[in-house]
């Protein structure tokens, strides 16, 4: 097993809601994220799956420092991200790079294109500006834009091809892993496929390693090695992505992956439809979060919270009816 | 062809009409103000004394004061002034009131708390009595006039800046910086301040007009500074002569307007020309 | 599947909508032709820009004002929707014919009560007191499903989650028993399992209440837990109609197959995803193309596909498409 990229151990992020509020006692804090802990080895692709309020897009976040942790560490390569300096930072966050959801917000308005992707190199001080040009020159070519593009502005794009000009400036700097956050959601189904190959393909050529965010599973099916399934800021299950989809083992993972609604018309499908809604994350319950939706809960669930333990070789599961539904498969 | 944003600004100036007349006046008068001697019959400051109170004639076009002056000629002059002023306190203001309102936004915390209290004494006052209080302290000059009125002004740039400021805060492109490695400097410098510009923009221009009426009613209330010829202090000269020579202070008065109604035309248009486009 | 015996329940020929701007008019949607039946959810599908929330507003009568619909009629319950007034329309919106949005928070009022705005819905076109509609409101509340209604009809949008607030809209939708229902994208903003449950709402609203509804969306795998019949719209035409197992299973315009094949698939493993080359043309060249507007990103384009508009074929029972290839 190679050493892994990236490294989050018990990673925790608390949003107290209540502000100056000289009258309120109580505090309240949303856990966003409430101890999540994986690996990200060089080259592969990381998904991360959930639902709105699960904490993915917090984890993304809290991984490059862009909001401060509550608790927990992340390691890229041998550093702790949380405990480096300013400058050390500074130098770190050339290796690691995010791509948005929303191609509409994620570049600014008044910059033209040639300014955008050439930001990151203007930052760290690299090349000369003749060396900028042609370093932003290919990497517009590369992302499938025409090299006209580098004096227009970003209203001038439809959001398939900002969202490429997102993709090179995350390629810029020349990074290790990117962590791609719902890059696909907000485009048509035409053009998220042509962005999707892009991914892959970059993937292979600059030897990238992802972290997919997304709440769409078979796009993160599609492009992950493995996959995390989150859920109110744990994650519930992570396996490599044929187990996940072949034998999936969490109560919240199979009735994610039956909820999902597939273009076929003649298949028949085992729909778990859940009652109940998701629990306000400010008030999470003592035990298992999946508790008040759960369609195989014990007793024990609602009062005792359950670790992710390895099952099977690569596939973890935090879940004390797992073993018994992993019998019934 | 990529049209640049502030190429389209100009096409769409065309299409406003009441925008394009706002800015006709206000270039008017920057004309104006800039060839005054060439415009101006008379030395603003010469005195006739055989036609004192003149009402205005051929010679001269709005009358005379009690000192025989020539009315035209000091509106022209004080087209100068007037415009001098009101520029230098919007640009004192909205530059320093812009920095403050960035720093406040973007860094939010006890920066914002203690810049936003600061503005809130500011604000407390009426605008005039402030001014006042300041111009009686440390004399009357035209300098003084101009740092008073900024300091009036400076809690709107630094309320509108912050407010601006936090909405773009919040947006991914700025995320997408730091997570280059940007520092906040650089963030609020390259990112936070171009995407201010439009509603600075316009509120300067409305602050524009406030500064001028602002500075008329100082002059008028007797603390512009004597030597200066400037729209307001013509005004406050016809104050005791409202009946028997009305022309002292009604042709100061329109310039006044005129200029109000230029800077609000001019305010509007941009408004509507700069926001929708942008989204 | 149900098939419709009588006279259609909408019925609409040759609508255009045009957009009139300074730069000149642009055509948004082209000489549509489609129907409704009783008891029948159609499905309306398309990428952004294609025209389906467009089509959805011109039937509501809510068009921008720039917009205008042309054409030769679109008959609903023996009125022709394009030669009524606007009084006329108050009586048949949220009666006759009611309209759900994507985005729930921002077509709830923040301000008022949510119970509040249920009952406006019911007082605008019955003639019942406030105490009455209250009471029907809450029953209506939980016929949509939410739990403890009586709690719900007191709470503020923002209260609610994304769930509970588009089954208030569904339920607002319905209270004056519409018979056509518009839903326009209304599960896209939500999360996967709630969208199951209001998928499943929505069925059921249709089986107890005989209501049809045209269901807009860009997702083909929601056209098929719920659609009976699916309309392909492209770039202001539609290209391809027929019931949900012909289009999904044997698809025969070029851009639904591409389409099809460009989604991800939960049952099959593709390395590399098939591509539509390009993109959805603008307006502005939509203006000037003469043939068929999908041409440019065809991969089985003909020469004629350049000439000449296509006309509708029916290769098959219950299946409709506009594309050269299936010129006898």
């Amino acid at each position: 097993m190679p050493t892994p990229l990236i490294r989050v151990n018990e990673l925790k992020k608390y949003f107290s809601t209540d502000g100056f509020g000289l009258f309120s006692k109580k505090r309240t804090a949303v856990k966003a994220l409430n101890g999540i802990s994986f690996d990200i080895y060089p080259g592969e692709t990381l998904g991360i799956v959930g639902e709105s309020g699960c904490g993915k897009s917090t984890a993304a976040r809290v991984m490059l420092r862009l909001i401060p942790a509550t608790d927990g560490s992340v390691f890229f390569k041998e550093d702790n991200i949380f405990s480096l300096s300013t400058g050390e930072l500074k130098n770190i966050r050339k290796k690691m790079q995010i791509i948005f959801q929303d191609p509409f917000s994620s570049i600014d308005p008044r910059k033209n294109i040639r300014k955008i992707i050439g930001e990151p190199l203007s930052i760290h001080g690299i090349g000369s500006r003749k060396e900028r040009e042609e370093r932003v020159l290919s990497l517009v070519e590369r992302v499938g834009l025409h090299k006209t593009c580098m004096d227009k502005y970003p209203h001038e794009f439809s959001g398939g091809q900002r969202q490429r000009i997102v993709i090179a400036r995350a390629l810029t700097l020349n990074p290790e892993l990117i962590i791609c956050d719902e890059p696909v959601s907000a485009l048509d189904v035409s053009i998220q496929a042509q962005v999707l190959n892009l991914l892959k393909e970059l993937q292979a050529e600059f030897g990238l390693t992802y972290l997919f965010i997304s709440h769409d599973l078979s796009v993160v099916k599609h492009i992950s090695d493995r996959i995390a399934v989150m859920y109110l800021g744990k994650i519930v299950e992570i396996a490599p992505t044929r187990d996940l989809f072949e034998t999936p083992l969490h109560p919240y993972a199979i009735s994610l992956l039956s909820a999902v609604p597939v273009p076929r018309v003649n298949i028949k499908r085992n729909r778990i439809v859940l009652t109940g809604d998701v629990p306000d994350p400010r008030h999470l319950p003592e035990g298992c979060a999946f508790y008040s939706r759960c369609f195989k809960r014990i007793p024990k669930c609602k009062t005792i919270g359950p670790e992710l333990l390895e099952c099977d070789p690569g596939h973890s599961v935090a879940c004390h009816v797992a073993n018994s539904i992993k019998a019934t498969q | 062809m990529s049209v640049r944003p502030k190429h389209r600004f100009w096409i769409s100036l065309g299409h406003n009409k009441l925008a394009l007349f706002g800015f006709s006046i206000l270039f008017c008068l920057v004309l104006i103000s800039l060839s005054a001697p060439f415009i101006a019959r008379f030395n603003p400051g010469e005195l006739h004394m055989l036609k004192t109170l003149q009402a205005p004639d051929a010679d001269f076009l709005m009358g005379t004061d009690e000192f025989g002056r020539d009315i035209f000629s000091r509106v022209i002059y004080g087209t100068r002034t007037s415009l001098q002023t009101s520029l230098l306190v919007v640009l004192i203001a909205g530059g320093i009131g812009t920095f403050l309102g960035l720093c406040s936004g973007y860094f939010s915390g006890v920066t914002d708390f203690i810049i936003m209290r600061i503005m809130d004494g500011l604000m407390a006052f009426p605008a005039l009595l402030l001014a006042l209080s300041i111009m009686a302290a440390f004399g009357a000059s035209q300098t003084n006039l101009i740092l008073a009125l900024a300091i009036i002004y400076i809690p709107s740039f630094t309320r509108l800046t912050r407010n601006t400021t936090l909405g773009i805060r919040e947006l991914e492109f700025i995320e997408a910086s730091k997570a280059a490695g940007a520092g906040s400097l650089r963030i609020m410098i390259d990112h936070v301040f171009p995407n201010c510009l439009s509603p600075l923009i316009i509120n300067a221009t409305v602050i524009l007009g406030y500064t001028i009426l602002s500075e008329a009613a100082l002059s008028f209330l007797g603390f512009g500074s004597p030597s200066q010829i400037s729209w307001g202090t013509i005004l406050s000269d016809g104050r005791d002569y409202v009946f028997n020579a009305p022309w002292i202070s009604i042709y100061p008065g329109l310039a006044i307007s005129f200029f109000v109604l230029g800077t609000n035309l001019a305010g509007d248009g941009l408004r509507d020309i700069l926001d929708p486009r942008m989204q | 599947m149900k098939q419709s015996h009588t006279d259609p329940l909408l019925s609409c020929t040759d609508l255009s909508i045009v957009f009139n701007t300074h730069e000149g008019c642009f055509s948004a949607v082209r000489h549509v032709d489609f129907e409704i039946g009783h008891g029948e959810i159609v499905g309306l599908v398309g990428e952004s820009g294609c025209g389906k929330s467009l089509t959805a507003l011109s039937i509501m009568g809510l068009l921008p004002e720039t917009a205008s619909a042309h054409g030769n009629a679109i008959h609903f319950e023996g009125k022709d929707l394009l030669n009524i007034n606007e009084r006329a329309y108050q009586q048949i919106r949220g009666n006759r014919i009611s309209m759900i949005f994507q985005e729930p928070m921002t077509s709830l009022n923040p301000v008022f009560k949510v119970g509040f705005q249920v009952r406006e819905a019911l007082l605008l076109h019955q003639k019942i007191d406030k105490t009455e509609a209250q009471t029907q409101a809450i029953s209506m509340l939980k016929d949509v499903g939410i739990p403890a209604p009586e709690q719900a009809y007191n709470a503020y949008p923002h209260e609610l989650s994304g769930g509970m607030r588009q089954r208030v809209m569904i339920a607002m939708a319905m209270c004056c028993n519409p018979k056509l229902l518009i839903a326009d994208e209304p599960t896209t903003a939500l999360d996967v399992t709630i969208q199951a449950q209001i998928i499943e709402l929505i069925k059921g609203l249709v089986c107890t209440r005989n209501m049809s509804v045209l269901f807009i969306t860009h997702d083909l795998g929601v056209v098929a837990e719920i659609c009976d019949r699916v309309i392909v719209m492209y770039a202001g035409n539609i290209l391809e109609e027929g019931s949900v197992e012909n289009i999904l299973e044997h698809p025969l315009h070029p851009y639904t197959q591409g389409l099809l094949k460009a989604i991800p698939q939960i049952d099959n493993q593709l390395d590399y995803l098939h591509i539509i080359p390009g993109s959805v043309p603008a307006l502005k060249d939509l203006k000037d193309m003469t043939g068929c507007c999908f041409e440019p990103r065809c991969t089985n384009a003909m020469d004629i596909c350049r000439q000449e508009i296509p006309g509708a074929h029916t290769p098959r029972d219950n299946h409709h498409v506009n594309c050269h290839l299936y010129n006898r």
